[in-house]
């Protein structure tokens, strides 16, 4: 049973992020904002004013471009992603409820499941960003409202890790490391560039899928498949590392974060093996 | 944590929780807005069919009264905004691509631009300069009403003015010139955008007054495409095309880019092979089969090496060559002894060629052997399919380089591929002119400024010489206008056109009629807004394809307010200010020169319907439409409606869907002997009777290898290249495209930039014959050893930091002159600046590059009038510590000392005239006088 003052903090701290997440940063919002110091400090300003079109178009870049906000996107093998479980709508949902003294706990034991890769992932894209600090605000309200409804937090339950028999070509390992729910992270467009331009293999323009592809051709046709592998697996360890990170900052999430940080490590370890399998003597 | 976590949440407004939404939700239950005027169903798009598939849906025509979308701007709101989608024309570069114009129904504001899909030319699709007109329309620095200079020139002192007044004052000095003499009045067009409609004005104030910037862009191409066929550009078919020739980029800024750019792609994909010549790997270069990077000078060794295979293996069409080629005239003149058969040409073309093998051309042009051969083969393989367009490169770059073109169109003419499906054909057979409304006759004055008689090939009139005649004295002028046209930025020898320009004794009236600051309008006495593609009504049509169209520019917001029922008299009520249009102020003009009809003049511009009265636009276009257009009025009439109408409905209309070997129904060519003329009796007529004037040959490049020591520290300027998103002087005003591209650095290839020990970023003075620049440099492979490359259209400059051209687009510069001796230095570069436009604070760049041409030395080609763009750079060497990034010097006593070198290499009409003529009648000419004044 939660109380009336914190279901009533809370339905003004998803009431703020919901609609945030959605649709960016309005004029209406700056109130609540600067109740956060360090929300308040990282809007971008010009001559002292927020610049509402420099935050939105980052908002555009995180949410547009490189992290999926929809809970399929994480707890889907098939990545069948609705947009009604995008993370906007269910926290404005979950705001009504706690406005009306209702705990919304389906809602927030559904997201508990999938929070840490959706805020590690934004935290990677927008580094020392305003929307980097909004995750840690989203992180932070939904562990208060576990500790408030004091229930317990379970494991994500993942699929299976993949694994690539001699029959499989590039196209399964593609699958597998473009769908969280088997290898542990959301890689990124970013992610891709940077492995790609680490190692001067191109990845073109266009969907994770194809970049991906592309990478991963282009690292056969420049006999660089086992360090373009490597440095894939590097990325899935470092991902590892900041859920570690996430789950001592939010320790009443850690046993949330503790699945997903298991298989990102796995998954690196199977990129390992495999980069040595493919390695040119 | 967690209980000051919630404190601090509970500072937070309460969120607001709407009532459970009844009616439509959307996905997160939340109540959809309602719009009583947005359709919520889906609309039938206008399909275009690209055989590559993109971009093909658009508007349906029949929805273009009301369209409907979603304001971006109020986004994340759904606000409706009802638009009127007016066709009209780009005028952004030559291609005349249509575009949409979305006019706001209520505030008849105008949103966007997009393509016109019906358009044949461009079939929907724009390149970047397209859209970026609604920069120009919303540019912050426009000129928004007639200005007069009340100070000295160039002091930057100007009065606003009436359009009457400016009327009444120019029409008066223009009719005491007229009631003197018929040469001084003088129209100079940088950017036409228009189809003869200017000329008839000209003809009909009954003056030798039409100049253009011809001979500074295709002057050396059209010469060689003139004399083979009478015709002066190609219209290659690309699309049907097996091979595809390009000695120009093409892909990314040759003439007509857009049109010909997705038919190249289209015969790409369906296996053409693409060849380019170009020392520069550019965007079209990247994108070939095989990339000729040749020393500038040589590309007609690699022509004649192709020709000469297809001539030694008797892969050429015999059949073709034997009906329509000029054979027995050529036996006559080369070989007088031989028998008059076709066998005996075909062994004088193997021996006359047969010096120009693969490895020649491998010298001449430092590519490898197997790579022309490679070419040649293409070419020998694809029959009469062999699509080639040369523009500006090295046609405009070398002396002789109108041979370029001739030998180019060799190959067209030894494969048959001669206005063939997939060939390449004369433009005049593709592009559509109508007749005009009531046609004044030839004037009977030859203009000596404009056509001097040392240049009686040229193509056209001697434009960038200019200044260098009236310092010689040859005449003064009257009422010089200049047209969308910056002679002073635009020219070589720009110093010399600030000479001229400031000078009242040599141009004593000078009106600048210009959409946009420029700095030679800052020293014009007369500064007339005019609108850009979407504020003026002007016909066009271009030879894009193997098809002939006509299009209709508009100006959109009259449209829209006419179709809202709000008359306009005159189009500036319509346009931002008293923003005007050439067509209507030339009639008002011609009206105001001559008001009684005393001149003559006035008739030209009366009504037909109304007599009396002067004709309106409207009744101009009507007729043309009505009466020169085949095809219109039926079309419109099948849609109820008139032929009007129906143009500014559709803003194009489609005069032939396919336009093959035209010249077999018309019984030949535009050539004295009717054919195609391989050996040219002209120019051996003419004075220029030597075998390598005569016939397709080589020539010697005034920067050919051996004219270039670089162990001397010569080096090769390579100038004219622009980057895919400049519009010469009008990009400096649509802040898109300047964005994209506003600097011009040097580029070098990295051995010699280890040889002067400079690396990228690095300042380099760069001296010319006439003075001396200092740019930063660029490393790159992308240029051959050798040659350093520099893109024109930047370096534009401001002498005020409060006036002319925009301060986020230009350098402010002190320009300092002592005698001959000008220098130019660049104060500070661009800055963001405050104005309604938010965007202009946003200005992040600094460095819009250096202005290079004050420091070309003028080259006129002494057979087609072209200005030879390439440039001996007499050193580059890395810049001294006294040396500031943009420096500009030069000297005009040197200009002129230049200029003189190369009129010593022409040959004279009065000396060589066979018949007492200054030029030989059938070659064009933009205004034909009559015979009469061809007299010397």
């Amino acid at each position: 049973m939660i109380d009336e003052r914190t279901l009533d903090g809370l339905s003004r701290g998803y009431g703020l992020l919901g609609p945030v997440l959605t649709r960016g940063v309005r004029p209406d919002d700056v109130e609540s904002l600067e109740a956060i110091d360090l929300l308040a400090s990282t809007l971008p300003r010009t001559n002292g004013d927020i610049d509402y079109d420099e935050i939105n178009a980052e908002h555009h870049r995180v949410f547009g471009l490189e992290v999926f906000a929809q809970r399929g996107a994480y707890l889907d093998v098939e990545l069948v992603a609705s947009d009604a479980d995008a993370i906007g709508n269910v926290l404005s949902r979950m705001a009504a409820h706690c406005t009306v003294g209702d705990d919304p706990a389906d809602l927030h034991a559904t997201l508990v499941e999938w929070i840490a890769p959706f805020c590690v992932s934004v935290r990677r894209a927008a580094p020392s960003s305003f929307f980097g600090e909004l995750a840690n605000l989203l992180a932070a309200t939904v562990e208060a409202h576990s500790l408030a409804a004091d229930r317990p937090v379970r494991r994500t339950a993942l699929a299976e890790a993949f694994t690539l028999g001699d029959d499989d070509g590039l196209g399964a390992l593609v699958n597998a490391l473009l769908t969280p729910m088997v290898c542990g992270a959301l890689l990124t467009r970013r992610d891709l560039a940077e492995v790609g331009s680490k190692q001067s293999v191109p990845t073109g323009f266009g969907s994770r899928r194809q970049t991906l592809k592309n990478l991963l051709d282009g690292a056969a046709d420049f006999d660089k498949s086992d360090t373009v592998l490597r440095t894939l697996a590097e990325r899935f360890g470092a991902i590892a590392d900041d859920y570690d990170r996430w789950a001592q900052a939010h320790p009443a999430l850690a046993e949330s974060a503790a699945s997903w940080t298991a298989r990102a490590r796995d998954t690196a370890q199977r990129l390992e093996d495999l980069a040595s399998r493919v390695a040119v003597p | 944590m967690t209980d000051s976590l919630i404190d601090k949440l509970l500072r937070m407004k309460k969120p607001r929780i709407a009532a459970p939404a009844t009616g439509q939700t959307n996905v997160g239950g939340q109540a959809l807005p309602t719009y009583g005027k947005a359709s919520t169903q889906p609309t039938k798009l206008t399909v275009v069919q690209h055989p590559d598939g993109r971009m093909s849906s658009y508007p349906p025509v029949e929805r273009w009264d009301d369209w409907v979308e979603w304001d971006a701007k109020a986004w994340p709101r759904r606000v409706p905004r009802h638009y009127t989608l007016v066709p009209t024309v780009c005028f952004n570069c030559e291609s005349a691509c249509g575009l949409l114009g979305y006019v706001d129904k209520t505030s008849f504001e105008v949103r966007k631009f997009e393509g016109n899909p019906v358009h044949p030319g461009s079939r929907g699709r724009n390149c970047a300069k397209g859209p970026a007109t609604h920069n120009q329309i919303y540019d912050p620095e426009r000129i928004l009403y007639p200005l007069k200079r009340v100070g000295k020139r160039g002091e930057g002192k100007f009065k606003r003015i009436s359009w009457e007044e400016a009327l009444t004052e120019i029409g008066e000095k223009m009719r005491e010139s007229r009631k003197k003499r018929r040469d001084g009045i003088m129209y100079h067009v940088g950017r036409p955008g228009e189809d003869h409609y200017t000329n008839r004005c000209i003809q009909a104030w009954g003056v030798d007054g039409h100049n253009s910037h011809t001979n500074i862009c295709s002057a050396g191409a059209r010469t060689g495409y003139a004399l083979w066929g009478g015709f002066d550009r190609p219209s290659p078919d690309y699309a049907h095309a097996r091979a595809i020739l390009l000695i120009s980029s093409h892909l990314e800024t040759g003439h007509y880019f857009n049109p010909h750019a997705q038919r190249i792609i289209e015969g790409k994909e369906k296996g053409a092979k693409l060849i380019t010549l170009d020392p520069r790997l550019s965007n079209t270069a990247s994108k070939s089969d095989v990339w000729l990077p040749t020393w500038p000078g040589s590309e007609t060794y690699v022509l004649l090496a192709i020709a000469r295979h297809l001539i030694a293996n008797d892969l050429y069409d015999k059949a073709f060559v034997k009906q329509w080629v000029n054979w027995e005239d050529t036996l006559a003149a080369l070989a007088p002894d031989e028998e008059k058969t076709f066998e005996a040409f075909d062994r004088l073309l193997k021996k006359l060629y047969d010096e120009f093998t693969f490895e020649r051309a491998a010298e001449e042009s430092q590519v490898p052997i197997e790579r022309i051969r490679e070419a040649a083969e293409i070419i020998g393989e694809a029959g009469n399919r062999v699509a080639a367009h040369t523009w500006r490169s090295a046609s405009i770059g070398n002396l002789g380089g109108w041979q370029v073109s001739r030998c180019l169109f060799f190959l067209n003419v030894l494969t048959g591929s001669v206005g063939t499906k997939g060939g390449t054909a004369g433009n005049s057979w593709n592009k559509f002119v109508p007749a005009p409304y009531k046609k004044p006759p030839p004037g009977d004055t030859w203009s000596e400024l404009l056509l001097p008689v040392e240049w009686p090939f040229a193509h056209f009139e001697m434009s960038f010489l200019l200044p260098h005649f009236l310092e010689e004295g040859r005449g003064d002028i009257d009422v010089y206008f200049t047209r969308v046209y910056n002679p002073m930025w635009i020219n070589p020898d720009g110093f010399m056109w600030l000479k001229s320009l400031r000078n009242e004794e040599q141009i004593k009236c000078h009106v600048a009629m210009t959409p946009t600051w420029n700095e030679s309008a800052w020293f014009a006495d007369y500064v007339l807004p005019m609108g850009h593609a979407s504020e003026r009504h002007d016909l066009m049509s271009q030879e894009t394809h193997a098809g002939q169209w006509i299009a209709f520019r508009q100006p959109v917001r009259r449209v829209a307010m006419e179709r809202a029922g709000q008359p306009v008299e005159f189009t500036y009520e319509a346009n931002p200010g008293e923003v005007w249009e050439e067509a209507e102020f030339w009639i008002q003009l011609s009206a105001h020169m001559d008001p009684d009809g005393e001149l003559g003049v006035r008739q030209w511009f009366e009504s037909e319907k109304n007599p009396g009265e002067i004709v309106t636009v409207d009744e101009y276009f009507e007729h043309i439409f009505e009466k020169s257009v085949p095809g219109l009025p039926e079309a419109a009439k099948a849609e109820g409606l008139e032929p009007l109408a129906y143009m500014k409905k559709y803003g194009c209309f489609e005069v032939k869907a396919e336009n093959y070997t035209p010249y077999v129904e018309a019984g030949g060519f535009g050539t004295p002997s009717k054919k195609l003329e391989f050996y040219s009796p002209t120019m051996a007529s003419w004075g220029w009777s030597e075998q390598a004037y005569t016939v397709p040959w080589v020539l010697d490049s005034h920067v050919s290898r051996k004219h270039i020591d670089v162990g001397k520290g010569e080096m090769l300027l390579l100038p004219n290249f622009r980057l895919p998103t400049l519009i010469h002087t009008r990009s400096a005003n649509a802040k898109w495209l300047y964005e994209i591209s506003h600097k011009n650095p040097v580029w070098m290839h990295p051995e010699d930039g280890r040889r002067l020990g400079v690396d990228t970023g690095d300042l380099v003075r760069v001296e010319t014959e006439i003075g001396y620049f200092v740019d930063r440099v660029w490393i790159t492979e992308g240029i051959k050893p050798g040659i350093i490359a520099m893109s024109h259209h930047l370096g534009r400059w401001r002498l005020e930091d409060s006036a002319g051209v925009n301060p986020g687009t230009s350098n402010l510069v002190a320009l300092k002159e002592d005698g001959t001796k000008h220098e130019l230095n660049i104060l500070k570069g661009a800055t963001a600046y405050k104005t309604f436009d938010p965007d202009t604070e946003r200005v992040w760049w600094e460095d819009v590059g250096v202005h290079q041409n004050l420091t070309h030395a003028v080259h006129p080609d002494p057979v087609s009038g072209a200005h030879c763009w390439l440039q001996k750079a007499m050193s580059v060497t890395k810049a001294k510590s006294t040396d500031n990034y943009g420096d500009v010097f030069v000297d005009t006593e040197r200009s002129m000392a230049v200029y003189r070198e190369w009129l010593a290499m022409t040959r004279s009409a009065k000396d060589h005239s066979p018949d007492g003529t200054r030029r030989p009648m059938w070659l064009k000419r933009p205004l034909k006088p009559t015979k009469k004044a061809y007299e010397l």
